[in-house]
């Protein structure tokens, strides 16, 4: 690294630029940086955390290997990362089978009583079994515009589609859970 | 804006304007100011926004707590400059092809063999060359066999 600049102060575009130079240190500060997004999406598009964190390495290397290749002229670093971490995430998901719950998705509340411990259990499996079924492009622009805060034209840069396909696979997933949910509670 | 746009935005966003794109926010707002309609819809969006809170939580739950998260990124961080690290994964590589990563590292291997290989060669031609002398020079009556080859007296003259 060159210049005043701390790799922590240092834009995504900066890092990315040594990174495609051979600087490690960089590129940890990116993973540092963007991991816990990294982890979260894989997280909520993976229904298992073990594999989501190996997803995610598996797509930060990815990243690593073809950092060299990131043109800041086309695309903004963050949407150039997130749609590879995005994408692995979503090709993953549709090789697995739908519908698996994570073993501790129910973690109580120790203020709750007994009864309204398993009236939240029962509830959480409900909400949970309904996300999980989401098909993985739908669950994907939905962390990304409701968990994450991405705009739609954001999300839709993320996963390489419009902003009018996101609106499209966000209705369709608001729909597709409201009647899930209302049909089983 | 038009009633259906708005109950396609509310439908895609939910009731929270900040989540619409910013260029339709203020047209949204001005709807939503003189239109029952657009209210209702709004409120509607804001019933099933209230589900997902509670999915959401419920959600959150089966995530990392902030102390995991963070054990998570070290793990994450860890393992990436590890594999860096160890399996040399240089940039331009695609890790699916792990063919050319090896054929890569068997090039690696023979550049470093090299000069052990140029070291065996020039003793080779070294040793041919002492043969090809030895049968130049060698005195005429010891001619045949290999034995012709080996020089049996100390060498008083090159002829070049």
């Amino acid at each position: 690294m060159t210049g005043p600049l701390t790799y922590r102060d240092a834009t995504d575009e900066a890092l990315a630029g040594w990174s495609g130079k051979g600087d490690r240190r960089a590129f940890d500060e990116i993973v540092t940086r963007h991991g816990p997004f990294a982890l979260r999406v894989a997280a909520r598009v993976i229904p298992d955390r073990l594999i989501a964190e190996d997803i995610t390495q598996e797509a930060m290397l990815r990243a690593w290997s073809q950092i060299a290749r990131f043109d800041p002229a086309r695309a903004q670093f963050r949407t150039w990362l997130y749609r590879i971490i995005v994408n692995l995430c979503i090709d993953h998901r549709r090789r697995i089978q739908p519908g698996q719950l994570p073993e501790d998705y129910d973690a109580p509340d120790p203020s709750d009583s007994a009864e309204d411990k398993l009236a939240t259990t029962e509830r959480n499996k409900v909400l949970l079994a309904a996300l999980h079924q989401l098909p993985a492009r739908q669950r994907a622009a939905m962390t990304l515009v409701y968990d994450e805060g991405l705009s739609g034209a954001e999300a839709g840069r993320t996963l390489g589609l419009s902003a009018k396909a996101i609106e499209r696979l966000l209705a369709r997933a608001r729909a597709f859970l409201r009647d899930t949910i209302q049909r089983q509670t | 804006m038009t009633i259906n746009r708005l109950k396609a935005l509310s439908d895609s966003y939910g009731a929270d304007l900040l989540r619409w794109p910013a260029d339709e926010r203020r047209d949204a707002e001005a709807l939503l100011r003189v239109s029952a309609d657009a209210q209702a819809i709004l409120a509607s969006a804001a019933e099933t926004d209230a589900l997902f809170d509670a999915m959401s939580r419920a959600e959150h739950a089966a995530l990392w707590t902030e102390a995991e998260e963070a054990a998570a990124v070290a793990r994450l961080r860890a393992g990436v400059s590890g594999h860096i690290a160890r399996d040399g994964v240089a940039r331009g590589q695609r890790r699916r092809w792990p063919g050319l990563v090896s054929l890569n590292h068997g090039f690696a291997v023979v550049q470093a063999n090299l000069g052990w290989l140029g070291l065996a060669t020039s003793g080779g031609i070294a040793v041919a060359g002492g043969f090809l002398i030895g049968a130049i020079s060698a005195p005429s009556g010891i001619s045949e066999g290999v034995l012709s080859l080996l020089q049996t007296s100390p060498l008083h003259v090159l002829p070049f």
